[in-house]
């Protein structure tokens, strides 16, 4: 009897194990948890990321985000190594270090991307933007789409002087009256170095982060770009260009600076803890102190100081914030477009945070519907309607250049040369303008080269797509006359 | 006429080359192995050879291999190219800094950390020293700090406006009137040359400790009863030094020598750290500009760094091949 009790329950317990994992088995169809991988450079953001994976999750409770970040030295390393060992993320953030615009066509050409959607996106999806915001070669091949601009090209960028007002008012001067011009920032140095003992300015010197300075002051007397599209060559030995760089080594020489080669991390530093006064950075500054404990810095902004005559120049606003990509080495590729429909809402959770909190502007929104952070309202409504201009775009004027190599070429021969150069000229007080020359005549002889080479083999390209010569620095590029 | 008596050199010189002398008497130069013993000697060698091969030659025959394409480490190995990056490369300025800045670096780091070092063992090995274990350790110590975080500590101690170094040189000594910016423009005495000799003087405090262990390892071959001998014969520090410890230590010293040189050719963490390669390019040493050539465009340039990474190994082979000599010739000199 005991025999066949043991028995009975064997089986009863067998068929109740076997009901348990039928019940626990989804039913057919259903769809099954899937993790997208999501890689960016930008930690302080890190946080804001772990609520845009939960707020997504409510909507699609079947996908998982996974999204990290790394410091932005150590990504560009890792992400290229991470495509070679077929490991990439599904999505990634990435800007050409050579010409932005062709970010897009540089990871196309390297097999590194797939469209966003492989069902093709919507005109409905597409009207978040501006008219004429998806360009072929830019952010389309054969009418796909494969990018779309993250943020806004007018707010979005470098360009900004921010200031200590504690500094300011220690020195006597008004910080609701910062320096706009050439001269005023000289004079404002000269006090602030006398009456405080601070010194005026921080600036990065490691690498390539002199471009924070650089691309204010070179913009507002030519360009922030070390190409002249007015005259179709690399110039940064143009006299302008060096009497830019001119005025940043006159700064050095009369001790106005935080001296030392150091990062952009420590010259943050420096302005926040009040050892220096001024910093000049991009639209990400305001969160960017904040990420590193500066809550209560009375932070100040100021559009950066033009030459004395007034600004010939202006910072490029352009195609060149295509940052997202949907990996070739995807597994979910629905499931990553299903991310970016999301994410790109124009009201959506991700737009109204990220604007919120400060992290920039965004170009498919409308960024001052939900801009609280009042710096970066002072930034959007002051100071960037007049900080750039539209520059002309070579590859719309001429499509074939998105198979070019000729820019590209001559830009990243001995990649940073400029900036090296330039760090060089202004820690050993050497005159910039011969290695200025030696740098823009290398790079043309190479550009130009690589130009004829190639509309040899048939591509209709030459050093004409990039001359723009009716345009003005300074004017908005009219686009009817590509 | 009467004999000219023998010097205190002669007579250290003489009890040398007898002890030599007895040593190599009584060592077994030849061994054989026989039978059997040659499945154990292989079969204990397989593990290394086998990682020898995964991990040295495979690389070197991939890199030799990938220098003729022009490669970015993830599309086909298809574009050959020849001999064009090596020609790329005799022709670039760059490379042709970087390596006279390594070259500089390397030998002007061996001159100073191989006397120093070796300075060092030999008061640490002298009976009357005390505390020697502090010493040792205290000397030893910078070896096991990782390069990164070496490169980080000095950044700070360094810097111009906040670093504790110039602080103290300017504010609490008085001895400059204003700061040295080691790491970028400098200052007297050296201008603009702080930043490289900035990088010697930090890697010679930080690898100093290896070398002095070294050294003490090969002091250890010097028998104590010659210093007690000298002694007898009168001989101060600087002759026992002079006449009985180097030439003692001579072979193995050759070694050190080439190996300090070798590893001082390959100098690349603390470039990063400390100073990227600048300011400008003042601080590029090969390794760092192969790294760069690397991973600093996209897409990569394996095929170029590749041919650059053989041109130094080259560069590094001659080297080693005139350590060989050098050991050949002394070993066999004593013997």
């Amino acid at each position: 009897m005991s025999k066949f009790l043991w028995r009975s329950a064997l089986v009863i317990t067998l068929l109740a194990s076997l009901a348990a994992i039928g019940l626990a088995r989804p039913a057919a169809g259903a769809r099954q948890e899937v993790t997208l991988k999501i890689m960016n450079w930008s930690q302080e953001q890190a946080d804001f990321y772990e609520d845009v994976a939960a707020e997504f999750n409510k909507e699609y409770p079947n996908i998982k985000l996974d999204w990290e970040t790394m410091e932005q030295a150590a990504y560009r390393e890792a992400l290229p190594l991470m495509f070679q060992s077929d490991q990439a993320p599904d999505i990634f953030f990435w800007i050409s270090q050579g010409n932005r615009v062709l970010t897009m066509a540089e990871l196309h050409d390297m097999g590194w991307i797939n469209p966003l959607n492989p069902a093709g996106v919507s005109a409905d999806w597409m009207a978040r933007w501006a008219p004429g915001t998806f360009v072929e070669g830019i952010n389309m091949i054969g009418g796909e789409v494969y990018s779309f601009p993250f943020n806004d090209t007018v707010v979005w960028g470098p360009g900004y002087m921010f200031f200590n007002k504690a500094v300011f008012t220690d020195a006597g001067l008004d910080p609701e009256a910062p320096p706009a011009t050439w001269n005023e920032l000289l004079e404002t140095c000269r006090t602030i170095k006398s009456e405080t003992g601070a010194y005026c300015l921080a600036i990065p010197l490691k690498g390539t982060d002199l471009q924070r300075t650089w691309y204010p002051l070179a913009g507002s007397i030519m360009s922030d770009r070390f190409f002249d599209y007015k005259n179709g060559r690399f110039s940064i030995d143009d006299p302008k260009m060096l009497q830019a760089f001119n005025f940043i080594q006159q700064l050095y020489a009369e001790d106005l600076v935080v001296p030392g080669v150091e990062d952009k991390g420590f010259s943050r530093q420096a302005m926040g803890n009040g050892l220096a006064a001024i910093y000049f950075g991009g639209a990400w500054m305001p969160s960017t102190f904040r990420s590193m404990g500066f809550e209560d810095l009375d932070l100040g902004v100021a559009a950066p100081p033009v030459p004395d005559e007034g600004p010939v120049g202006a910072l490029a606003e352009g195609y060149s914030e295509n940052k997202y990509f949907v990996s070739s080495q995807t597994e979910h590729p629905e499931e990553a477009w299903l991310f970016i429909e999301w994410m790109t809402r124009p009201d959506g959770y991700f737009a109204q945070e990220y604007l919120a909190l400060g992290f920039g502007t965004l170009a498919f929104t409308d960024n001052a519907k939900y801009l609280t952070d009042p710096i970066m309202q002072k930034m959007a409504s002051d100071i960037a309607p007049n900080l750039r201009v539209l520059y002309p775009e070579p590859l719309v004027a001429c499509p074939d250049l998105m198979k070019s190599q000729a820019y590209q070429a001559a830009e990243q021969y001995h990649n940073n040369w400029e900036w090296e150069a330039m760090v060089e000229a202004l820690t050993s007080g050497e005159d910039f303008a011969p290695v200025a020359a030696e740098i823009a005549a290398t790079k043309n002889e190479i550009f130009l080269a690589t130009l004829a080479e190639e509309a040899e083999d048939g591509l209709n390209v030459s050093v004409d797509c990039y001359t723009f010569s009716d345009w003005d620095y300074n004017q908005p590029f009219d686009t009817s006359t590509y | 006429m009467a004999a000219r008596p023998i010097t205190i050199r002669q007579q250290i010189s003489r009890r040398v080359s007898a002890r030599i002398e007895a040593r190599r008497r009584a060592t077994p130069y030849h061994y054989r192995v026989k039978g059997l013993d040659y499945v154990w000697v292989y079969l204990f060698l397989l593990p290394f050879l086998v990682l020898y091969i995964g991990f040295t030659l495979w690389p070197l025959g991939a890199t030799i291999y990938y220098s003729f394409f022009e490669w970015d480490g993830i599309r086909p190995l298809e574009n050959y190219v020849g001999l064009q990056n090596y020609r790329t490369i005799i022709d670039d300025p760059f490379f042709w800094r970087a390596f006279k800045n390594t070259v500089i670096f390397s030998i002007t780091n061996t001159v100073v950390k191989l006397p120093l070092s070796l300075l060092v063992a030999v008061l640490l090995t002298r009976k009357w020293l005390w505390f020697k274990r502090f010493f040792r350790t205290v000397f030893f110590a910078p070896i096991v700090i990782p390069v990164a975080m070496a490169g980080l500590v000095f950044t700070f101690l360094l810097n111009p406006a906040t670093g504790a170094v110039n602080d103290i040189l300017v504010n609490n000594l008085g001895l400059l009137d204003k700061p040295i910016d080691f790491l970028g423009s400098g200052g007297p005495p050296f201008g603009k040359n702080w930043p490289l000799i900035s990088l010697i003087v930090i890697s010679v405090w930080q690898i100093f400790g290896q070398y002095m262990i070294y050294w003490m390892a090969a002091l250890q071959n010097v028998p104590e009863e010659l210093y007690e001998a000298a002694e007898i014969d009168g001989a101060n520090e600087w002759h026992k030094l002079a006449y009985i410890t180097l030439p003692i230590i001579r072979p193995v010293a050759i070694v050190i020598l080439f190996l300090a040189l070798v590893n001082a050719l390959k100098v690349f963490g603390l470039v990063v750290t400390l100073t990227s390669g600048g300011p400008g390019q003042r601080t590029y040493v090969v390794s760092y500009y192969i790294y760069n050539q690397a991973f600093s465009s996209t897409p990569f340039r394996y095929g170029y760094a590749s041919a650059v990474a053989v041109l130094f190994g080259v560069t590094v082979l001659i080297a080693v091949t005139i350590q060989g000599y050098f050991v050949s010739k002394t070993q066999s000199a004593d013997s």
